[in-house]
């Protein structure tokens, strides 16, 4: 009812009235050190999105792409790469783009995704089934702890180097915007490390890769969120 | 930031924690703002430019007329735009257009002059370091509002400032007195009393979607998305305030009125009992 007959305030009176319409005092004499202009910014994202792709790149090379990455069924593939893919692609851009007044998109637009994207990417996890050939594994928290551990040490370098060119970018909205960087940066990382990890039983891909997303877009909401909030 | 200091003090304060936190020279630009202030507080804001005046004055209030409000809110798009492409003598132009309204903004939201002060150099501290990350084409006011509550926000959150506010209480507002009658003066002096006494004894969250609406004159869509909330949110919030306030109007005009004949009826002469609220 509050929502649908909104009133209108026009008749409470204004405390300050004149008064806050009195001009502030002074003025700086000159600025300083001029901080990044617009086109500096943008060069300083540009190098973090190819320092981020070249460090996942370099440590799949190093690590090595899982040996059965050429007859993953299409419905693995498309589950475990090409969501989370299209995901971080897709949490990236809402939490850059400037929105009609330059204060993002819509709130209930980045909350959704920054919550719906870690969850829906680890219940695909959850649902896949193993593919046909994984063995049993002997030592499952051994596996899920390494590919933990894995991703959080790739997730590393991306957070640090979007915690420095998105630096103050976020006037509003700053901590569901900072998840979706970290949702972004963990999901990539979930591609990186599912490009690299050949087991595919669910409870591995919940709590080894699954979990680390949301780790990282928690992380990046409490921690990361105190650099890029302007 | 006690009552009674005065604002001159409390800009040093700020401005050696600025320095402290060794922000750069910026910080020091700052400093220099203080100190040159603190040296004649009556020099108007160009002389304290000096050599690098803005290009153009604009009005800091604001216009009766629609069309001077659009045009200087354009300008003032466009003077951010040259300043994020690395215009630095577009820096005056801003602050001049929009430093009266954010002060107005924080003095609401704060409900002291002095704080709104700091706030303020802080707000513009955080505008000149963000100035990289403003999008081409955008209006900037948003924007600045967005940063100025940001400012706002970490303040209210130190555990500090909690304690402060909890010992001493807030420093009362300065009330501007409208045309008329001593006695209209007085009974407007003492609903603005209430009103001030009402917002600042609600929360924050309420506060500040009220002041955003009713004083800053935002659009409901711009408030929620300055406060990061959706606009059902937003409403709420504000509603939620304009209750307070009602009371405290109610209870305001309720003595000065005589007894109602209906009991039903409201006191407040009108002026709340609109909306069927």
């Amino acid at each position: 009812v509050i929502v649908a007959h909104f009133p209108s305030f026009d008749h409470v009176p204004d405390p300050l009235g004149q008064a806050s319409q009195e001009p502030p005092r002074g003025l700086p004499a000159a600025l300083g050190t001029p901080p990044p202009n617009r086109t500096e910014a943008r060069r300083r994202r540009q190098a973090a999105v190819l320092l981020s792709l070249g460090w996942f790149a370099s440590h799949l090379v190093v690590s090595g792409v899982r040996y059965d990455l050429w007859t993953l069924t299409a419905g693995y593939a498309v589950s475990q790469i090409g969501v989370p893919l299209v995901l971080a692609l897709g949490c990236l851009y809402v939490a850059l783009r400037p929105g009609q007044w330059g204060l993002g998109s819509s709130t209930a637009s980045v909350v959704a995704l920054a919550l719906g994207g870690p969850l829906s990417f680890g219940l695909i996890a959850l649902t896949s089934r193993a593919l046909p050939a994984t063995g049993a594994d002997a030592h499952p928290w051994l596996g899920v702890l390494l590919c933990s551990d894995l991703m959080l040490a790739w997730m590393s370098t991306p957070l640090f180097a979007a915690a420095f060119a998105l630096r103050r970018a976020f006037a509003a909205g700053a901590v569901w915007r900072s998840a979706l960087v970290g949702s972004s940066v963990g999901l990539a990382s979930a591609v990186t490390v599912n490009l690299h990890c050949d087991i595919s039983d669910a409870f591995h891909l919940v709590m080894g890769h699954a979990v680390p997303v949301a780790a990282a877009s928690a992380f990046a909401a409490a921690v990361v969120t105190r650099w890029l909030r302007a | 930031l006690k009552d009674g200091t005065p604002s001159t003090a409390n800009s040093a304060i700020f401005l050696e924690r600025q320095q402290r936190r060794s922000i750069g020279a910026i910080g020091m630009v700052f400093a220099q703002w203080g100190v040159m202030t603190r040296r004649d507080p009556a020099a108007s804001p160009t002389d304290a430019v000096g050599s690098s005046p803005p290009s153009r004055v604009i009005s800091s209030r604001r216009s009766e007329s629609g069309d001077d409000s659009t045009t200087a809110a354009s300008q003032l798009d466009q003077a951010m735009n040259r300043y994020a492409d690395g215009d630095e003598g577009a820096f005056a132009e801003l602050f001049l257009g929009l430093g009266p309204r954010l002060r107005g903004f924080l003095r609401r939201l704060s409900g002291s002059a002095d704080v709104a002060d700091d706030l303020l150099q802080e707000t513009f501290l955080r505008l000149h370091a963000a100035r990289g990350g403003f999008a081409r084409g955008r209006p900037v006011l948003p924007w600045a509002y967005a940063i100025a509550r940001n400012c706002y926000v970490s303040r209210a959150r130190s555990a500090r400032v909690r304690l402060e506010q909890a010992a001493t209480g807030e420093a009362a507002l300065e009330k501007a007195a409208g045309p008329g009658t001593q006695e209209q003066e007085g009974i407007a002096r003492q609903m603005a009393e209430a009103v001030d006494r009402a917002l600042q004894g609600m929360t924050a969250a309420r506060r500040e979607a009220f002041v955003m609406l009713r004083y800053e004159g935002l659009s409901v869509a711009m408030a929620a998305q300055i406060a990061g909330v959706s606009e059902g949110a937003l409403k709420i919030r504000a509603f939620h305030a304009y209750e307070i306030i009602r009371a405290a109007l109610a209870e305001q005009a309720a003595p000065q009125t005589p007894a109602p004949e209906n009991a039903g009826s409201s006191s407040n002469d009108g002026r709340t009992a609109a909306y069927g609220l």
